[in-house]
């Protein structure tokens, strides 16, 4: 708000709007208070949206009507899925909606808030939830996943502690985060492992957010296929990869593959068991495990 | 209530697997382990028939699981590979020696031939010497080093088409995440291969790439396989160590983590833009280097020379030390020169003295003294050093001006570097145990 109201001969020549998303954790409903407030403060329009609402009147359907992939209400995938799972499956779901209301209201960028600090943790997660080709445009400073919008993180380069110094210098009145993970989550763990590593070495945090910088993913040039849920491009790779080695290990332990098929089954290998649903079909790996895990629980 | 084996095969289930989750009876996760090993070699094609593998031994349980099951396989599904053993004594007392014997206990047990070298004999230096000059920091790197080093030229001795290493899942998800913690993309590119090596080096192989370490040892023990089982006494320190504690925290919340930690390193790429180290042959040892004068070298020259950080970081600071150490060799010598010639000589207000006789030679013992007191500590200790002298006969490091335009475009620590985890091996250049 500070650079578009100054007067300057460079003027910042954006028209915000501003957007919170409501719903996704059960103690978020007293934040939303606090946010109309700033809102207020600062006298700009801010629209609060429930994310409940998407999942039920499937706002943003897929775009491929051949698969049957059914949302379930927010309030089961809180209920029966593991937290990791929730974390990302909502955060997937969360940056849908930034997308259709982006379109909604005309706009085609989106800027965050992330900080060094949160996108070297989101970093690790990604490679811990197997997203490991998908770095590029979570991490990065464009993502440029939708043709049409583009998502923007212009706090990339600063870090939490910077971030801090500033709202104290400024006297801003942050609003606390409502966000905050369950504890016992892969990113809770990874989120606590890097403030730890970063005391004892100053420089994790750059470090791993250079290295995000150096990473791409898998020459996707002949791929158009799109995971229906993180919009991020999918192929299968040619060679051999662990979710071969896990399809095979179920294959093995459930008694489908025996001494007497094995033969047949390593010929015909790749099978038609289905650990990863609609995987590279319209799913990403880890968004099939999700959707497997969802579709299993609920 | 007992729980019947998820395969169906009737028994009931003795144990719960923990890469599955599923409840099996012993036999059948005998079975399931050993034919997922089958299935990595085959669509991994990691061997061909009558193929010569050395098995990369150190008695640990990871070797001697691997060991076990090639055996097996190779005779259930007729591989037509013939297996040997490859160890290396890195020379720590008290872990090294014991595990040896181990290994021996599987060359009898499994019938294999048995080839063992040792760092003395290879470089001339024990670990134990190495810690004992350099101090409990960095150690891992050296015996890291030494030691890939070790096994390629085992491997050339023995003449096999490749090593077979026993690096399991929980290695390798440990070694991604290190890598993007230290952020070494160059090693995050290729340490989820399955099969590394370039050309005109003998490939190393994985076959536990998708084994899960909790089920090597559980295998082991349900086997009654022997295996020594001690942490090496060198490795506490090691960075590794912060990555490891990262994935048994991760592996409590969630144990298939290791798996999509895998999936991740295999699935991602570095950037077209991205320079990498290009591999060439080092110019001294003639094995697969990044630099000109490749770690191995550049170590033992450290070691030789009293220079324990020379390696230890950017090879443009080991350029610098041995610069300096060079220069410092070199003003040494001129003074040693000149005191000579003033022992020799009579010196008169700076002038040659005609008359041929030595009588101010007692007066230059204050000038002796003087040179002697700059003298570093390092320098006293390397006079009486034979090795010094053989290898500064044979090596010398020769400048160059390219290495200038490097040395401002460095941001990342020598390909080579390494760290050593004492149990489970390291990086893909090291034994698992």
């Amino acid at each position: 708000m500070s650079s578009i109201s100054l007067d300057t001969h460079k003027k910042l020549r954006i028209s915000p709007v501003f957007l919170y998303l409501t719903g996704i954790s059960s103690s978020q409903e007293s934040f939303s208070a606090a946010i109309i407030e700033q809102a207020q403060k600062y006298n700009v329009t801010i629209n609060i949206l429930d994310i409940s609402n998407y999942l039920k009147n499937d706002i943003s359907s897929p775009s491929n009507n051949n698969y049957d992939l059914k949302m379930p209400d927010i309030s089961k995938i809180r209920s029966n899925v593991s937290a990791s799972t929730q974390v990302d499956f909502v955060s997937q779901i969360t940056q849908n909606l930034w997308y259709h209301f982006a379109k909604e209201f005309g706009c085609n960028l989106i800027f965050t808030a992330e900080t060094n600090t949160s996108l070297s943790t989101k970093l690790l997660s990604n490679i811990v939830l197997g997203r490991g080709s998908q770095i590029e445009n979570d991490i990065g400073f464009a993502d440029q996943r939708n043709s049409s919008i583009q998502i923007f993180r212009p706090m990339r380069e600063i870090t939490d502690e910077e971030l801090d110094l500033y709202v104290k210098v400024k006297k801003l009145i942050p609003v606390p985060n409502s966000n905050k993970n369950d504890n016992n989550t892969l990113q809770s763990v990874l989120s606590n492992f890097v403030a730890d590593l970063q005391n004892h070495s100053p420089t994790t945090i750059s470090t791993i957010c250079k290295t995000a910088d150096k990473i791409g993913s898998k020459s996707l040039h002949n791929c158009n296929k799109k995971c229906e849920l993180c919009l991020n491009l999918i192929n299968r790779p040619n060679k051999l990869v662990a979710t071969d080695a896990i399809t095979f290990s179920k294959m093995v332990s459930s008694g489908v593959c025996s001494t007497n098929t094995l033969a047949k089954v390593l010929d015909n290998y790749p099978s038609n068991v289905s650990v990863f649903p609609n995987i590279y079909e319209t799913l990403c790996y880890t968004c099939s495990k999700n959707y497997n895990e969802l579709d299993t629980n609920t | 209530m007992p729980i019947p084996c998820k395969t169906g095969c009737g028994k009931n289930a003795m144990l719960k697997r923990p890469k599955t989750g599923d409840a099996l009876c012993k036999e059948c996760f005998f079975w399931a382990f050993e034919t997922e090993i089958h299935f990595t070699i085959t669509k991994g094609e990691l061997f061909k028939r009558g193929d010569y593998v050395a098995v990369a031994a150190s008695g640990g349980k990871d070797s001697t699981v691997l060991a076990h099951v090639l055996k097996t396989l190779n005779q259930r599904y007729d591989y037509g590979l013939k297996l040997m053993l490859l160890s290396i004594d890195e020379g720590i007392t008290g872990y090294r020696d014991d595990s040896l014997e181990t290994v021996k206990r599987n060359r009898d047990d499994y019938e294999m031939m048995l080839k063992i070298l040792s760092y003395k004999d290879l470089y001339g230096w024990t670990m134990d010497e190495i810690v004992e000059q350099i101090g409990r920091k960095n150690n891992c790197t050296f015996c890291g080093v030494f030691r890939r080093q070790a096994l390629d030229r085992g491997a050339a001795m023995l003449n096999v088409k490749c090593i077979a290493t026993g690096h399991n899942a929980d290695d390798i998800a440990e070694t991604v995440l290190m890598n993007i913690l230290r952020g070494d993309i160059a090693r995050l590119k290729r340490c989820t291969a399955i099969t590394t090596g370039s050309e005109g080096t003998i490939p190393r192989v994985k076959p536990l790439k998708y084994t899960y370490e909790k089920e090597i040892v559980m295998y082991a023990h349900y086997k009654q396989l022997v295996y020594f089982s001690t942490e090496c006494v060198f490795a506490p320190n090691a960075y590794r160590g912060h990555a490891r504690a990262l994935l048994k925290d991760l592996e409590k919340v969630r144990p298939s983590c290791i798996m999509d930690i895998i999936y991740s390193g295999e699935t991602l790429a570095v950037k077209e833009e991205v320079s990498l180290p290009t591999l060439r042959v080092c110019s001294r040892c003639k094995f697969v280097s990044s630099q000109e004068v490749c770690k191995a070298c550049v170590l033992l020259e450290g070691l030789n020379k009293g220079l324990p950080k020379l390696g230890i970081g950017k090879s443009s600071k080991a350029k610098k030390m041995l610069e300096q150490y060079q220069t410092e060799q070199k003003l040494k010598e001129i003074d040693e020169l000149n005191n000579e010639f003033k022992k020799k000589n009579c010196l008169s207000q700076g002038k040659l003295c005609k008359s041929g006789c030595n009588k101010n030679k007692a007066s230059y013992k204050n000038i002796d003294n003087e040179c002697t007191s700059t003298e570093n500590n390092s320098n006293d200790e390397l006079s009486g050093n034979p090795k010094l002298n053989i290898l500064l006969k044979e090596y010398s490091l020769k400048d160059s001006n390219k290495d200038d335009e490097k040395e401002s475009n460095e941001t990342e620590d020598v390909i080579e570097e390494n760290t050593c985890a004492g149990t489970h091996g390291g990086d893909c250049f090291s034994i698992a145990f």
